[in-house]
């Protein structure tokens, strides 16, 4: 009979490409949202991403990556000098405002990198060269910062702005993940990154520390928090410390979470309506079904295997829809845009739930259904 | 099977009959519908033998309970009080599962409204019975195929029903009603939806190619013009049979 199922399915076209269109636009709509969601989370832990260190080391009390809390200069050394630990350099990270030679002002977040190592610096270099930032004066700009400060006609390698008065002449430009806030990120060396800022008590933003090969990490971090009293982090450990503070203190885990429900709600109502329609418009011949020998069990398998396979074919038009909505706002790098397998695995399990559900009040019909109403 | 035999009557108007088993007994069969004040009984206590080899019809005014009784005997309507013996079978007795079972495997329907899927060929309609039964696809389109060759519409197997004449579609129903070789033929209305001429072709039909030895046929109707076919009437008034009456035909030549 699922040859009869499937048949009854496509034969009522209408019907069909409402109910695709409907599971469709729910999967298209869950799976987006969802994506950009995961995308915008994914950025609000980029400043701890881009710099790729697998250690960091902050104030006891900080609660988000952003949300500098400087701690002791001093404490560098005492991580250097804890057992296990290869390796610690200091990071500055602070706002500042930049003034361009055309007068425009823009906040930028400020990073201070190790001179002699540059630990932190980013993977790929679009223009320049970033060790040129051991020069005079020099400072390297993600791409970001270009595109927010007047793109590469005003802000390319060589260009001469000014930090708080002083003079800053771009050696590089780096390829970065972009930020939640999209604050454009001026790299320079640690010392003269305080040479920049006003000077504070406290200057320094982090440490950022690598364990030995054959230290266990969680081991080494919990010495250096047993030493220093200061928090310390894995890069994970800290961005997911990021993206809780995010949703925790932003509106958008429930904005986006309605929106992902009015999915679920929608492509429910329109699949389970439209199920229902297509039962009751066809309830003669399901009871002609019946009055033929068809149990119970035989119709609500086929029901199932309608909704299953429009379900399925709109899982996969709708993923495909995302996904290219997806390819083309990434290449703009407009929008954060990150597309999961849990989140697919999260978004088909959703879509079982809506053609079970659907299915399941057309059942409940066809259960009732006498199979005398074809007499009557 | 129940072994009583049968009246004697003529089948065709030439002569008596051989006496046959019965293959359908209701006893006292009661059916009512609605609860308290609005109960209304339909069936009052009806008795009835149908016999193998016979067409039996159904006839009587509108609201009198022929539909009632022809479902309740088909199985697919509780009865309230009542004894339903079909083909040997105790119908009261059977579990719903049971009944369903028993439906597909013996019985064939025809209905006023056809109740063709709309979507499948006139071949793959007919096929139904079959792949409710288990058969395979394409053995079971084949020999839907075959039946339809013998209701008279062999070239037109792959069309849809919507592509058919009424009279066309109504031959699809009753080859779909026979595929599966039925025991008992249930008819309800077979002509009320067709014009006289194609209503007399379609009663010729079920009669030619649905009545046989060991089956037996029973139709709801009130069109006069197709009492000729019958070989008993089974007339009921107010949910009682009022009367049971051979129906006399001249002998043709």
């Amino acid at each position: 009979m699922n040859y009869v199922a499937l048949r009854m399915l496509y034969g009522d076209r209408a019907k069909y490409l409402m109910l695709l269109c409907g599971l469709t636009f729910a999967v298209m709509l869950i799976v987006q949202q969802g994506s950009i969601f995961w995308g915008l989370m994914i950025w609000s832990q980029s400043s701890i991403s881009n710099l790729n260190v697998p250690i960091w080391v902050t104030d006891p009390g900080i609660a988000q990556v952003d949300e500098v809390k400087p701690i002791a200069d001093t404490t560098v050394d005492r991580v250097r000098s804890i057992s296990g630990v290869e390796w610690a350099v200091p990071l500055y990270k602070g706002l500042l405002r930049a003034r361009l030679a055309n007068g425009e002002y823009h906040q930028i977040t400020l990073t201070g990198l190790d001179s002699a190592t540059l630990i932190g610096q980013p993977a790929e270099v679009l223009a320049g060269r970033f060790e040129d930032l051991r020069q005079p004066d020099a400072v390297a700009l993600d791409q970001w910062a270009v595109e927010r400060m007047g793109g590469p006609k005003v802000m390319a390698v060589g260009t001469v702005f000014e930090l708080n008065d002083k003079l800053a002449r771009v050696v590089a430009i780096a390829k970065t993940q972009k930020t939640f806030t999209n604050i454009p990120v001026v790299y320079t060396t640690y010392e003269r990154a305080l040479r920049y800022v006003p000077r504070e008590r406290r200057t320094l933003s982090y440490v950022l520390a690598k364990a030995k090969d054959d230290a266990p990490v969680e081991e080494v971090i919990q010495r250096i928090r047993d030493h220093t009293g200061l928090g310390a982090f894995t890069a994970d450990a800290f961005g997911w410390k990021t993206i809780g503070w995010v949703l925790k203190n932003t509106g958008i885990g429930i904005n986006f979470g309605t929106t992902i429900l009015l999915g679920f709600v929608v492509g429910m109502a329109i699949a389970g309506q439209t199920f229902y329609l297509f039962t009751v418009e066809n309830l003669r011949q399901f009871g002609a079904l019946k009055a033929m020998g068809a149990s119970t069990s035989t119709l609500a398998r086929m029901i199932l295997l309608q909704a299953f396979t429009v379900g399925i074919t709109g899982y996969g038009v709708g993923i495909g829809l995302a996904t290219i909505f997806g390819l083309l706002t990434a290449q703009e790098g407009q929008l954060p845009f990150v597309e999961t397998w849990p989140l697919l695995l999260l978004v088909f399990v959703a879509l079982l739930m809506i053609c079970t559900l659907s299915a399941l009040i057309s059942i409940i019909k066809l259960a009732r259904l006498e199979p005398a109403i074809v007499f009557r | 099977m129940t072994t009583r035999v049968g009246p004697s009557h003529s089948q065709d108007g030439s002569g008596a009959r051989e006496a046959s088993p019965i293959a359908v007994q209701v006893r006292g069969l009661v059916k009512s519908f609605g609860s308290g004040d609005t109960t209304v009984t339909v069936l009052k206590g009806i008795d009835l033998d149908v016999y193998f080899g016979e067409l039996l019809l159904l006839v009587g005014e509108s609201g009198g309970g022929k539909t009632t009784l022809l479902s309740a005997i088909a199985g697919i309507l509780d009865i309230d009080a009542g004894d339903l013996d079909v083909l040997g079978a105790s119908l009261t007795k059977m579990s719903p599962g049971t009944r369903t079972r028993f439906r597909g495997q013996t019985m064939g329907f025809i209905y006023q409204q056809f109740n063709l899927l709309p979507a499948l060929t006139a071949a793959e309609n007919v096929a139904i019975p079959l792949l409710i039964q288990g058969t395979g696809k394409k053995e079971a389109i084949s020999r839907g195929r075959l039946m339809l060759e013998r209701v008279g519409l062999g070239d037109r197997t792959e069309f849809l029903p919507r592509n058919l004449s009424g009279g066309q579609q109504q031959r699809v129903a009753i080859a779909r009603a026979l595929v599966n070789e039925p025991q008992l033929l249930v008819c309800d209305e077979p002509t009320a939806a067709l014009d006289g001429p194609n209503g007399q072709k379609i009663m010729e039909l079920i009669r030619d190619v649905g009545r046989a030895p060991d089956r037996c046929v029973i139709v709801v109707t009130h069109d006069s013009r197709v009492f000729q076919f019958g070989d008993r009437m089974a007339e009921l008034t107010d949910g009682r049979i009022v009367g049971i009456h051979p129906i006399q035909r001249e002998a043709t030549a």
